[in-house]
């Protein structure tokens, strides 16, 4: 087992020897050829993917089976954030995290920051709840100059609380820590609207 | 695998401390009531639990507390928290006015001597 942290940026490629295995050609030819296809890929796992996949093995698939594995650590910044997520209690602390540092990273001040993604916490939570770990919901927060708009969608519908003290206080939680809270059902599941002024500090 | 969330309980006493520390959401909250409910069983008058370190608690947690209260109620045995002033989990406890029912003090030896209190 190896374990190490992966810089801002780097990725790892995992692949099966069928990638760069050909009958009659030195395996160093076909270590040299995928070397250059990562080296011009694009920075994206799935884009990285198909891009090696395309210089490598321009005419399809061998005879061997080839899968391929990437992961990257994606920069987190700019002026909009998106997240895809399985419905399962686990991605909560990923979201918080995600969210944290965005924010951060667009200068909110701290007790801002903290109760926005206190709320999207909230509203992830009934997704989860509906989504009963078969579905993905989507988390999108964008930032303007004195406020972050978070949207929560869910392919499932909120039903009743169980209970007051269950999914209302989650609602009113929502409610206390935002400007503006929304939620929409549909038939295709349910959509959280959420805004909330900030203050944002200069940049460092 | 680093666990979001840690739980250590003090010595069996007439009131119990259990320290928690970390993050406390719908992915932990079931263990760590179970954990907790195994806690006060060996506690005469009721069970302290300590905050200082927790980092995170949302409706789920806040849920687990009013279910702990209830559940050592039923045992005739009380629950005080320790959440330290400055912790920005106290935020989430006012706004779901625990201390209207769970005493909320500063210090764990404050919490204790409420969980006393409360039982003379």
């Amino acid at each position: 087992v190896f374990e190490g942290s992966l810089e801002e940026g780097a990725g790892v490629l995992l692949y099966t020897d069928g990638l760069v295995e050909r009958r009659g050609l030195p395996l160093g030819d076909g270590l040299e050829r995928l070397r250059e296809a990562v080296g011009s890929a694009p920075h994206e796992a799935g884009a990285l993917c198909d891009h090696v996949l395309a210089e490598v093995l321009p005419d399809g698939p061998p005879g061997d089976d080839v899968a391929l594995l990437a992961l990257c650590n994606a920069p987190i910044g700019g002026p909009r954030l998106h997240l895809s997520l399985p419905a399962d209690p686990d991605e909560l602390s990923v979201i918080r995290h995600t969210l944290e540092h965005w924010l951060e990273s667009a200068n909110v001040a701290e007790r801002d920051a903290y109760r926005i993604t206190l709320a999207t916490n909230e509203a992830c939570m009934n997704a989860i709840e509906h989504g009963h770990g078969r579905t993905l919901f989507e988390v999108d927060a964008a930032i303007s100059d004195d406020a972050v708009d978070v949207t929560v969608r869910d392919q499932g519908r909120w039903r009743a609380p169980r209970a007051p003290s269950a999914a209302g206080r989650g609602l009113d939680m929502m409610r206390e820590l935002m400007d503006a809270v929304e939620v929409t059902p549909a038939d295709d599941g349910t959509l959280v609207r959420m805004r909330r002024s900030v203050q944002r500090g200069s940049p460092t | 695998l680093i666990r979001l969330a840690e739980l250590d309980v003090g010595d069996p006493a007439d009131v119990r401390v259990a320290h928690l520390r970390g993050e406390l959401d719908l992915s932990n909250t079931a263990d760590i009531a179970d954990a907790l409910a195994i806690a006060a069983e060996q506690s005469e008058l009721g069970l302290v639990v300590d905050m200082t370190l927790l980092r995170h608690i949302d409706s789920a947690g806040v849920r687990l507390l009013f279910d702990l209260r209830r559940r050592l109620g039923r045992h005739r045995q009380h629950l005080a928290l320790a959440v330290p002033p400055d912790s920005r989990i106290r935020e989430v406890l006012e706004m779901a006015a625990v201390h209207q029912t769970v005493p909320v003090t500063a210090s764990v030896g404050e919490a204790v001597d409420a969980v006393r209190a409360a039982a003379s």
